[in-house]
């Protein structure tokens, strides 16, 4: 059988060459991910492969979060299995990478609603690191993580409200793309708080990122990458892991780029809540009849009652200052800079156990660590990438966020290209 | 200066008021926690409060995509 290569763009040039089918391309990473099932379960269904269209990404086959509407099948959304419905339309996102050539052979679990900075979900297997089997696997988009780094998938969509992205790439060493808000259109994707969500991608590396990005975007333009960049960069004093810090630095003295270390403290905190002002409310009206009737997931709960209790006129006010504060992000960070680096995980990737509500060793603090520095950015509605930077002394990554002008994604991804550390060396 | 007392009970009332405009009972531990979060949420008076925002957030993202 043909050996898959470690990465999504050498097979799309095996597949140009002839060196291998478009089908028996796809028999071959099929055949992977169900092998690699077994020891990293995130599967929570397995699809039928129909014949793909011709483009970019014809022979490659994904597996995404199980939010996506796809033809004749509700999502499971990490609550079920999912619902085949006659008459339903694939969301927009996934008819876009259909277009390019794409198949899709599974869904993947998520926390219930997308509503967890883990991937506690009592629906489905407790989620496996690849890289760290004693190690957290962040959520909403946990299965796309495990996918991903297990090798199951060369790239995996997830959604994005408050880090659900990110965080999950944060604790599996991969790139997590946050895309600029309503880039990509989340029509056919259940909501938590459509104020915030976005369509995300994860992938071990940059370029395979870049072949799904332009799959999904293609009216926005590839650019060439600067040969250096200027780059401010925020480490909080406080509630950062020294460890964590220490990397950061260590990694910037290595990069291509000009870094200025600014502070930004007093603007993160009016923004983060903001942003939760936000999440809270949407995500109160998106359930709220599962609120009422009690019959909600507890991370819904969490959240959920608190948008109750929140005043319509403070959703407003947050709603109304949006705008200005982005235009202000925006003039303050990205007039003299290219990028904007601040942490992605307070911590280093904490124990799985450590995180898992109701386990005798969970430890709020490092729960609020993993979601600290994401919520603001959804609520500017800016794109950002989690970019490992490094390991920890037991050998977990250690990643930033980049953050960049709206649909500057081709701009990060180059950024990523040129980072000088590479987690996954195969 | 309000003391903690009545800034406490003002974030109670908001809360209880939010919750009875969406017509939801909240138990006194959920009431709590709610005017607790509140008061976390508390954000400084907004200088754009007159201010009229130009078009939609999703054209100002547009606009400020780089030239």
């Amino acid at each position: 059988m043909f050996e898959l290569p470690a990465r999504m763009t050498q097979l799309q040039a095996n597949i140009r060459a002839g060196d291998v089918s478009v089908q028996d391309a796809l028999f071959a990473q099929v055949n992977r991910g169900r092998s690699l099932n077994a020891q990293f379960p995130c599967v929570v269904e397995e699809l039928s492969l129909t014949t793909p269209l011709d483009g970019p990404l014809s022979g490659i086959a994904l597996a995404h979060k199980d939010i996506f509407q796809l033809t004749d099948r509700e999502p499971g959304c990490g609550v079920g299995m999912g619902l085949a419905q006659k008459g339903v339309k694939p969301a927009k996102a996934n008819l876009a990478l259909q277009q390019a050539g794409a198949s899709q052979w599974a869904t993947l679990v998520m926390a219930p609603h997308a509503c967890g900075a883990t991937s506690q979900n009592k629906h489905f297997a407790r989620c496996i690191n690849p890289t760290d089997a004693d190690a957290a696997v962040g959520g909403s988009s946990s299965g796309s993580a495990v996918a991903v780094a297990a090798g199951m998938s060369y790239a995996a969509m997830g959604t994005d409200t408050a880090g659900s992205v990110r965080i999950p790439a944060a604790t599996c060493g991969l790139m997590g793309l946050k895309t600029t808000h309503g880039a990509v259109s989340t029509q056919g994707c259940a909501p938590l708080a459509p104020s915030l969500d976005s369509v995300g991608i994860l992938s071990r590396f940059p370029q395979d990122a870049r072949e799904i990005w332009a799959a999904l975007c293609p009216q926005i333009p590839r650019k060439l990458a600067k040969q250096s960049s200027n780059c401010q960069l925020w480490l909080p004093e406080k509630g950062v892991a020294p460890s964590v810090s220490q990397a950061i630095r260590t990694w910037i003295t290595q990069l291509d780029a000009n870094v200025s270390f600014i502070h930004m403290d007093e603007s993160f905190d009016v923004l983060n809540r903001h942003a939760q002002r936000v999440l809270f409310y949407e995500t109160a009206q998106t359930h709220h009849a599962a609120l009422k009737q009690g019959s909600v997931e507890p991370g819904v709960q969490a959240i959920g009652l608190m948008g109750l209790g929140l005043p319509h006129s403070w959703y407003q006010e947050s709603m109304h200052s949006r705008p200005f504060l982005l235009q202000d992000f925006v003039n303050q960070h990205f007039s003299n800079a290219d990028f904007l680096i601040v942490p992605s995980l307070a911590d280093p990737v904490p124990d799985w156990h450590t995180v898992e509500i109701g386990h005798p060793s969970f430890d709020r603090a490092a729960l609020f660590a993993m979601h600290r520095f994401m919520g603001f950015v959804n609520y500017l509605g800016l794109p950002s990438l989690n970019l490992p930077i490094g390991r920890d002394l037991r050998g977990r990554a250690i990643c930033v966020q980049v953050l960049a002008r709206p649909f500057a994604e081709h701009q990060l991804l180059n950024f990523a290209e040129q980072s000088p550390f590479v987690f996954w060396n195969l | 200066m309000p003391t903690d007392f009545e800034l406490h009970s003002a974030f109670i009332e908001l809360a209880k008021n939010a919750f009875a405009e969406q017509a939801y009972e909240p138990t006194d531990a959920i009431l709590m926690a709610s005017a607790k979060n509140l008061a976390r949420l508390q954000t400084p008076s907004s200088a754009f409060a007159h201010l009229t925002p130009d078009g939609n957030f999703s054209d100002l993202l547009k606009s400020l995509a780089h030239v």
